[in-house]
């Protein structure tokens, strides 16, 4: 009990920890966010409890649980927006101290590395914890509705505080070992969104749809240690590459440290990925996580390398800049994406199963994939357009996580409101136990009935209504951030800076 | 106190540091002058534990910077050329969250944290934000950060970078402070005028290797072996000096715009013996001064050519 106090002490007196929360607490903006923040979960939940009750209605019956079923969608929405935040909070942790130039500063200090990696973790991971203590009204109500399993619950905030700290372990791995925030992010990103879909699935498995626990105590146990001992592996290992690079001076790399990254990127890879591959066979429901997560990253590069490009004063590449504004690796990759989905999109209409209605399981491995990738275009140019949106309207340029969490939250919002439509307003032939699979190539399903029918039906406008609503936003914020190089050019020293 | 021997740095094939070897005494500023490139960043990042060499070796206070690196962070503070400030938290904040880096009790920080602010000017705006500050502000905070430990040796690189000429005579006169509580400091600069003033020794570097090391004066002397007077006379009486020019060990007289200037290779002495066969011969002596070679021009003649000036 001792030795508890005594860490628990260290850890909140921790410098690191004290210096970020002050920090945090000291802005208005910080309050301003959880505001945000608490309105949209209640506005995503209660969005998402009417869309899914059809589907709680059809497995429950008369046994509904509505405590339950609330709980689920609160928890899931929380999961969602915390690994995205332990994500966007640790891929910035080593490399985003060299991109501030407080590295050396740091690591001439007198503490050891190790001491300044559990600084930063806490320090990160108090903050995810206020956003889900935030949440605790949602979790009350879910409690006042009742019938809510506690054991289950207690699992899922035990699953959710362990999916978003390995998440932001490993984004703090990452930052360790790629010199550039984008690097990190993109890494930690698909790392971190194999673990959270197989984190996520297992404790799937464990639930009965009417909102309790359908395994004995001794599977519950199993569940939550194995979690844990996966934990500790990842953490673990994470903990050690940054402490590695802080002890190589980062910049410094020796072969040895080379050969370290290499293992700890191959076990996280292992981890996250195959061992789920493995396991299902399948791609499964949850993968779009780590899809939208992804492309959340775009976003910020689209924003920031739109005002500090540096070839953005020439005169001659100027105009060809305006139109990517993600500059050239983002062009390149929009190339890449839009060459897969137009090759998908052919393969769609020549595939012997195009004829509406088109089912996915008839599909082969090849085509599911190609599926895939037009999920990723869809997505890309939407949360891209929305990433730029935000960001130059906003003054949310210093923070990039922000912009992460509010295109993510308008995400997790327009999610359920498409569900709603596709269940509710068209003639499609999903069933809804199949929807979540089917939601990502829905647009492209509707689009090629379309073209085959030669009829723009309510699908197609809404396809439509969100490519015209994503130009207009991209056209908007270019124009914004032109005025916005202006006002740097005219000042001369930029106000916005990202850090 | 710093002792720095055959050290050696390759970043890949490149040799930014070849055979570097220096020492500085305790309590002494050593001013580290050399061109862009010429490897002061470096060596200053090798002491400073930041870069490790990949040969040679250097002692600070009787330690090893490869082997005990560690209790070396405890001895040193150390101010890169460039650096940032955490923003959105208060200088006091900055400062105590440095504290506890240093490893610094609880109990003891506020008062180091107090004590630091008062010899760095930093008081006055602790409770700033710290990206509100000016730069020169940044510049005080940056050093109160690194005395929080005590340190014996300060590092310094580029210090006075971006300051302007207050700024600049303000941080000086923090340096000849902490010259005076007996820290021994090694700072490298461009502004050579600025450590001409503050340094005791100098250290010249030019492409990784050192051209000279030593005390300011001994280094002036090596460069200018004879001594150089300028002596300012009424003008009536400035043809006094044709017997100056027949003097034993007189090197050279010249005359400009009114002011005489003569060389001899003798001892400091030997001034009194000319200005008195001046004086004899009726010449109005006004103003008698030596001429000193300053750091910058020692820097120039120095790095200008390295074969030409050994």
């Amino acid at each position: 009990m001792k030795v508890f106090s005594r860490l628990s002490q260290a850890t909140i007196y921790h410098p690191e920890v004290v210096l970020s929360m002050n920090a945090r607490f000291r802005r208005s903006s910080t309050l301003f966010l959880f505001i945000i923040f608490v309105l949209a979960v209640s506005v995503i939940s209660l969005l998402a409890y009417s869309t899914f009750h059809h589907y709680f209605e059809l497995y429950s019956g008369s046994e509904r649980n509505h405590g339950s079923e609330y709980f689920q969608i609160v928890i899931f929405t929380l999961t969602i927006v915390c690994s995205l935040l332990g994500i966007s909070l640790g891929s910035g942790v080593v490399n985003g101290e060299k991109a501030r130039k407080t590295f050396e500063f740091l690591v001439t200090s007198s503490v050891t590395p190790e001491y300044i990696v559990v600084g930063k973790f806490f320090a990160h991971f108090f903050h995810i914890l206020l956003f889900v203590l935030a949440c605790a009204p949602f979790m009350m109500m879910a409690l006042y509705l009742g019938g809510l399993d506690t054991s289950l619950a207690l699992l899922s905030l035990y699953t959710l505080l362990l999916l978003a700290s390995a998440n932001l372990a490993i984004s703090m791995a990452f930052s360790a070992m790629t010199p550039i925030l984008g690097s990190s992010m993109v890494l930690s990103f698909l790392t971190c969104g194999g673990l959270t879909t197989m984190l996520m699935t297992e404790a799937g498995n464990l639930m009965s749809p009417y909102g309790r626990l359908h395994v004995n105590n001794l599977a519950f146990l199993e569940f939550a240690v194995m979690f844990t001992l996966l934990w500790m592996v990842v953490t673990g290992l994470s903990f050690v590459s940054c402490s590695v690079a802080l002890k190589n001076r980062f910049a410094n790399r020796t072969i040895g440290f080379k050969i370290w990254i290499l293992f700890t990127c191959t076990v996280f890879f292992f981890i996250g990925w195959y061992l789920y591959f493995i396991k299902k066979g399948t791609i499964g429901t949850l993968p779009y996580i780590a899809f939208v997560i992804l492309f959340g990253f775009f976003s910020y590069m689209c924003v920031e390398s739109s005002i500090f490009h540096p070839k953005s004063e020439e005169r001659w590449t100027k105009l060809w800049y305006a139109l990517r504004p993600g500059g050239t690796r983002n062009f390149i990759f929009m190339l890449i994406v839009g060459a897969m989905y137009l090759v998908s999109f052919a393969t769609l209409l020549t595939s012997a199963s195009s004829p509406y209605p088109v089912y996915y399981r008839y599909f082969d491995t090849i085509e599911r994939l190609l599926f895939l990738s037009c999920y990723l275009i869809s997505w890309l140019m939407f949360i891209c357009s929305v990433g730029i949106f935000i960001g130059s309207h906003t003054g949310f340029f210093k923070k990039p996580f922000i912009i992460h969490t509010v295109a993510l939250l308008i995400i997790c919002l327009i999610y359920p409101l498409i569900r709603l439509y596709i269940t509710s307003f068209t003639r499609s032939p999903l069933s809804e136990s199949d929807i979540d699979i089917y939601i990502s190539p829905f647009f492209v399903l509707e689009a090629t009935n379309w073209f085959n029918t030669n009829r723009l039906d309510k699908s197609g406008l809404a396809i439509l209504m969100l490519v015209i609503l994503s130009v207009i936003m991209l056209i908007k914020s270019h124009r914004k951030v032109e005025y916005l190089k202006s006002l740097v050019r005219s000042t001369g020293k930029p106000a916005l800076t990202i850090k | 106190m710093i002792e720095v021997s055959n050290l050696i740095k390759y970043y890949d094939s490149f040799c930014a540091l070849s055979s570097c070897s220096f020492g500085v005494d305790k309590g002494e500023i050593l001013a580290f002058v050399g061109p862009n490139g010429a490897g002061k960043t470096t060596t200053i990042k090798i002491l400073a534990t930041v870069l490790e060499p990949s040969d040679g070796e250097a002692i600070i206070d009787g330690l090893s910077i490869i082997n005990h690196s560690d209790k070396i962070k405890k001895l040193i503070g150390y101010m890169p050329d460039e650096y940032g400030i955490y923003p959105y938290v208060t200088v006091k904040d900055y400062l105590d969250y440095f504290a506890g880096m240093y490893d610094v009790e609880i109990s003891r920080r506020s008062s180091v944290v107090g004590m630091v602010s008062e010899l760095t000017g930093v008081t006055s705006f602790l409770d700033k934000e710290t990206h509100q500050l000016s730069k020169g502000m940044v510049q005080r905070l940056a050093l109160a950060k690194i005395l929080l430990n005590d340190p014996k040796v300060l590092i310094l690189d580029e210090p006075a970078h971006g300051l302007d000429p207050r700024g600049r005579i303000e941080f000086r006169l923090i340096l000849k402070e902490l010259r005076n509580l007996g820290k021994t400091i090694l700072i490298s600069s461009h502004i050579l005028t600025e450590l001409s003033e503050i340094s005791d020794s100098v250290v010249i570097i030019d492409k990784g290797k050192v051209v000279t090391a030593g005390k300011v004066s001994d280094i002036q002397r090596k460069l200018q072996p004879s001594r150089k007077y300028q002596i300012k006379l009424t003008a009536d009486t400035l043809n006094c000096i044709d017997s100056i020019r027949s003097m034993e060990h007189v090197e050279m007289v010249s005359i400009e715009n009114d002011v005489v200037f003569i060389e001899h290779k003798q001892a400091d002495g030997f001034i009194a013996d000319i200005v008195g066969k001046i004086c004899l011969n009726g010449g109005r002596i006004l103003e008698v001064k030596e001429v000193k070679q300053n750091l910058e021009s020692v820097f120039m003649q120095l790095t200008g050519d390295i074969n030409e000036s050994f």
